[in-house]
């Protein structure tokens, strides 16, 4: 249907000369940037990218320094979001814990992704039994609820940043599988797959110029909303003392912490929080953008 | 359509097994042995051999599994707790009912408010409420559980004393559970509403609707409504999962015993032959919620009907219509 | 008298990329028991026009910008609510262009003919049913099937519910949107021939909005020929089949393959339909027309509506001075 569409927009443009030619890519970057909210979110994933590779170089403080004097202080100017239990400055220990987030949210979803999209395609083009094997094992998958799971998988494997990512990563494989299968499926049977068949395109040659570039959309679309479900999965596991276990900070195991001062002291619960609301948005809304942007015929 | 039904509840059998097995194996593999976390850190390597060997977990692999699946069926028992001795089925059933009244409340609840708002959304497209409504539910949507559970503690039970904090010796102490359990559903349900309500009020049968005079209130419900069903039924069973996940961050809170609880209990004890049982009950409550929207769809769509009574294509048609839902 | 009656009618739509006039100021009347036919190519406005009837249009992005729609003298413009749902369905109905969609799905067919009888005749529940079977019966389709869901019935079949559902009430007006495009040739004539029984048993003026100019000819009494949401050409068949005086109605003639008249080969009008978002200036036809050349005021001036005989009208500046001429020799003649 893409195709459709961009095909009427170029023969649009050859009727309409003093509009310009715009690439494929321009017309969804600039769909894009029409979205406010979307490009607010990429500002601020950017961002959080950004603090997490410098954290090291930008936090105020060192996250782990101890400072038992000052323990349990509220937000000031020394110390923007106050200082936890210990008297280390949260800040600090947020802008730490975001690296470990996105690096084990990265590190699952990439997992999941490139192992979702060998067995997603491998049951969209063969169909037929190997299909239907692999559609049966997802059932399996699928019918365990996804945080149980996370947490007897974490459980097995033990704790610590590469297991979880593995343990994340594991469970969000057979959603995704489904996904992929079901849009090759789709695209199987789109008529302008069966066009070029029928001008004798050779096989390798539609699987990329239509069938990688039509499933690749929604693939970026899902990435992007797995990346924030999965930052909250961490935080989810972490709460519950499965994922990263302190003193190593992270958002979830930082609230966890927090919950203990709960009734006197909100910054240790509120700042952690925050951020993860604040990335599981940015990463939702960069999720809708991205799917507007690049599927029209999705928007809702 | 008996035949359907009787059909899919055997195809739920092979489903169950593969769950067992698959978190048998996991636990199996797992890298610390449950008899040594069970004897504590001060056990000797015999007291770990002997309670291993008490607990059967010294026995290979098969002999293990194939002993599991020998109680299920010729006995009816999930094993016994390594840790309490007691039946984990009897476990589970003493604290299921706790779970179910939350889940069951929290799923109500959602789609008692998702629906209608979702609808009003859809009807008054691009207005404030619309957006209003929109961006609430985007926002609910990203606020970990975890935080809004202790955000409702500390308001509603720590500051106004309105609602007892933890516990569940009155009625009064489900309701924060329930909120907590309900609002990421809330949420859900009322995008999919709207979305749902705006795909099938462009429909061309709408515009008949409307050539044909009929007033608004009864376009709305008889016509788009009933077509926009299928995607709503389908997150509400969704909702059934994830208050079955949402419980075991809400039940470790509010120190409820449920089966979320009871869950991460046995998680954090390495009570494996626990955990297992409450994976299969889950993974069963799951896979019975399937059956039961998609028989719900048949009574919403006769085209759906249609495929189950014919019998062959039934299974494959439901898979295509609820994977162009996800898609 | 006349039963529809539309003067100067603009419906423009505000897109993202700017403002499309769709129907751009188009006058036509439709006599009691008069058919006319509404012809023109995809795009020009023809649909546009007839949800405009019924106010059909979604607004915004849709917007009335002028004119006057009047039905019985009435003007369906500046109509309540409650007086257009009256009028929907039991005084104008509408038949629709794809049989295959505009059917509720989820509903058995039986109540959505039944649905429309009852809320206009406030009548019992069993009268409507007896209606809606008597409605059946008409359109040929067996009774027993009124059970039965939408998905269960052929296109042809389908087509003849909506029409069905458009006369169960006896409307005053039908209109019927392309009603033959989606249905095989065989049916298609079917289809027609059942419009028009029932047009006739009925006494229903119709508006009957199509690019098929032989479907015209055979089941109405005037036709307007409309282009880039402009009326081009307006009058009797007669005016129009035997003396054609737009330039497009004669390209619309000359891409009739026809058995009669001995052709090597079918002259279809050049170019393209133009973007109803950036229309030419001047005569909307001036870029495609072959005669346009002759004329700088083509490109410049946009044609008014130009009576040639009595009730036979074009838009056309060529025609204008053509007949202008005439009339001087004529004047000279005598």
């Amino acid at each position: 249907m893409t195709q459709v569409s961009t095909r009427k927009i170029s023969v649009q443009s050859e009727f309409v000369p003093q509009k310009k030619r715009q690439s494929q890519f321009q017309l969804k970057a600039h769909r894009f940037a029409r979205n406010k909210a979307a490009v607010i979110a990429l500002c601020f994933i950017v961002l959080l990218v950004f603090c997490a590779i410098f954290a090291d170089y930008i936090s105020p403080y060192d996250y782990a320094a101890q400072d038992l004097a000052n323990k349990l202080q509220f937000p000031s100017w020394r110390h923007p979001f106050g200082t936890d239990n210990f008297g280390r400055d949260i800040l600090s220990r947020i802008m730490r814990g975001g690296r470990i987030s996105l690096l084990v949210s990265a590190c699952a979803v990439s997992i999941s992704a490139v192992a979702a999209v060998i067995i997603g395609s491998i049951a969209g083009f063969y169909g037929g039994t190997v299909d239907n094997v692999i559609m049966r094992v997802t059932d399996i998958f699928m019918s365990i609820p996804g945080m149980l799971f996370a947490m007897t998988v974490s459980a097995a494997l033990g704790t610590g940043i590469m297991k979880t990512a593995i343990a994340l990563g594991v469970c969000s494989i057979a959603p995704l599988v489904r996904q992929i299968r079901s849009s090759i499926l789709l695209l199987k049977d789109q008529e302008f797959i069966e066009a070029s068949k029928a001008f004798g395109v050779s096989n390798a040659k539609i699987i990329m110029k239509h069938i990688i570039p039509n499933t690749l959309a929604p693939l970026i679309v899902q990435i992007s909303l797995r990346l924030g479900d999965t930052i909250m999965a961490i935080s989810g596991l972490s709460f519950l003392g499965l994922g990263i276990q302190p003193p190593t900070p992270e958002w979830g195991n930082m609230v966890s912490a927090g919950k203990e001062y709960l009734t006197t002291f909100w910054p240790m619960v509120l700042f952690p929080g925050l951020s993860i609301m604040l990335s599981m948005l940015s990463f939702n809304l960069l999720g809708d953008g991205l799917r507007d942007a690049l599927d029209p015929r999705m928007k809702r | 359509m008996l035949r359907y039904i009787l059909k899919r509840l055997l195809m739920m059998i092979p489903v169950l097994v593969g769950v067992v097995v698959v978190v048998f194996t996991i636990n199996y593999f797992t890298s610390i042995s449950p008899a040594a976390v069970i004897c504590g850190s001060m056990a000797t390597d015999e007291q770990i051999a002997a309670k291993e060997q008490e607990l059967g977990l010294d026995k290979p692999y098969l002999v293990q599994i194939g002993t599991y699946f020998f109680n299920i069926i010729t006995k009816g028992t999930l094993g016994d707790s390594y840790i309490y001795k007691t039946p984990v089925l009897d476990m589970i059933a003493s604290r299921l009912p706790n779970t179910i009244r939350i889940g069951l409340c929290a799923s109500v609840l959602s789609a008692m408010i998702g629906i209608p708002l979702g609808i009003l959304a859809a009807v008054k497209q691009n207005s404030s409420l619309d957006y209003a409504s929109t961006f609430l539910a985007i926002l609910t949507g990203a606020i970990p559980s975890f935080c809004l559970c202790l955000l409702l503690q500390l308001l509603f039970a720590m500051k106004l004393h309105w609602f007892p904090i933890s516990g569940v010796k009155t009625w009064q102490s489900y309701i924060l559970p329930i909120v907590s359990v309900a609002l990421m559903p809330v949420a859900m349900t009322m995008r999919m509403t709207r979305s749902a309500m705006l795909e099938a009020i462009r429909q061309d049968y709408v515009r008949t609707a409307r050539a044909k005079g009929l007033p608004e209130k009864t376009v709305i419900w008889n016509h788009t409504l009933k077509n926009a069903l299928i995607p709503i039924i389908t997150v509400i069973g969704m909702n059934i999962g994830i208050s079955l996940t949402g419980s075991i961050i809400v039940e470790t809170i509010f120190n409820i015993p449920g089966l979320g609880f009871l869950m991460n209990s046995s998680i954090s004890q390495k009570d494996f032959i626990t955990t297992q049982g409450c994976v299969l009950v889950a993974a069963f409550i799951m896979t019975f919620m399937t059956l039961l929207t998609d028989l719900v769809y048949a009574v919403v769509d006769p085209r759906i009907k249609s495929q189950y009574t014919k019998g062959k294509k039934a299974g494959k048609k439901s898979k295509l219509i609820k994977g162009g839902d996800a898609a | 008298m006349e039963i529809l009656n539309i003067k100067d009618l603009k419906i423009s739509f505000n897109t993202d990329t700017g403002v499309v006039e769709a129907v751009n100021g188009i006058s036509l009347s439709v006599g009691e028991g008069e058919s006319l036919g509404l012809v023109g190519e995809t795009g020009a406005g023809k649909t546009t026009t007839a949800l405009g009837i019924l106010r059909l249009i979604q607004c915004p992005p849709g917007e009335f910008v002028k004119g006057e729609i009047f039905y019985k003298g009435q003007d369906i413009l500046k109509m309540k609510d409650q007086e257009l749902r009256d009028m929907r369905g039991a005084e104008i109905s509408m038949i629709f262009q794809d049989p295959m969609s505009a059917l509720n799905p989820v509903m058995t067919i039986g109540e959505q003919i039944s649905e429309v009888i009852l809320h206009h005749q406030k009548c019992t529940k069993e009268e409507a049913e007896r209606q809606m079977l008597a409605m059946l019966e008409q359109v040929r389709i067996p009774a027993e099937r009124a059970g039965e869901y939408p998905y269960q019935f052929s296109g042809g079949m389908k087509q003849r519910v909506i029409i069905a559902i458009a006369l169960a009430c006896h409307p005053k007006l039908l209109i019927a949107d392309e009603p033959t495009t989606a249905l095989d040739v065989t049916i298609q004539a079917q289809v027609l021939e059942m419009i028009n029984a029932l047009k006739r048993t009925n006494h229903t003026s119709m508006l009957l909005i199509t690019h098929d100019l032989g479907v015209v000819a055979e089941s109405c009494e005037k036709v307007a020929i409309m282009y880039a949401g402009e009326i081009v050409e307006s009058g009797s068949v007669a005016d129009i089949f035997d003396a054609t005086a737009h330039p497009y109605t004669k390209g619309l003639f000359n891409s009739i393959p026809s058995i009669s008249k001995k052709m090597d080969r079918l002259k279809p009008i050049e170019g393209m339909m133009p973007d109803p978002g950036n229309l030419p200036t001047g005569c909307k036809f001036h870029p495609r027309c072959p005669f346009a050349s002759d004329l700088e005021t083509c490109a410049a001036e946009e044609p008014i509506a130009y009576e040639v005989t009595p009730g036979h009208f074009v838009r056309c500046h060529r025609c204008r001075s053509w007949v202008e001429e005439l009339k001087v020799e004529r004047g000279v003649g005598v």
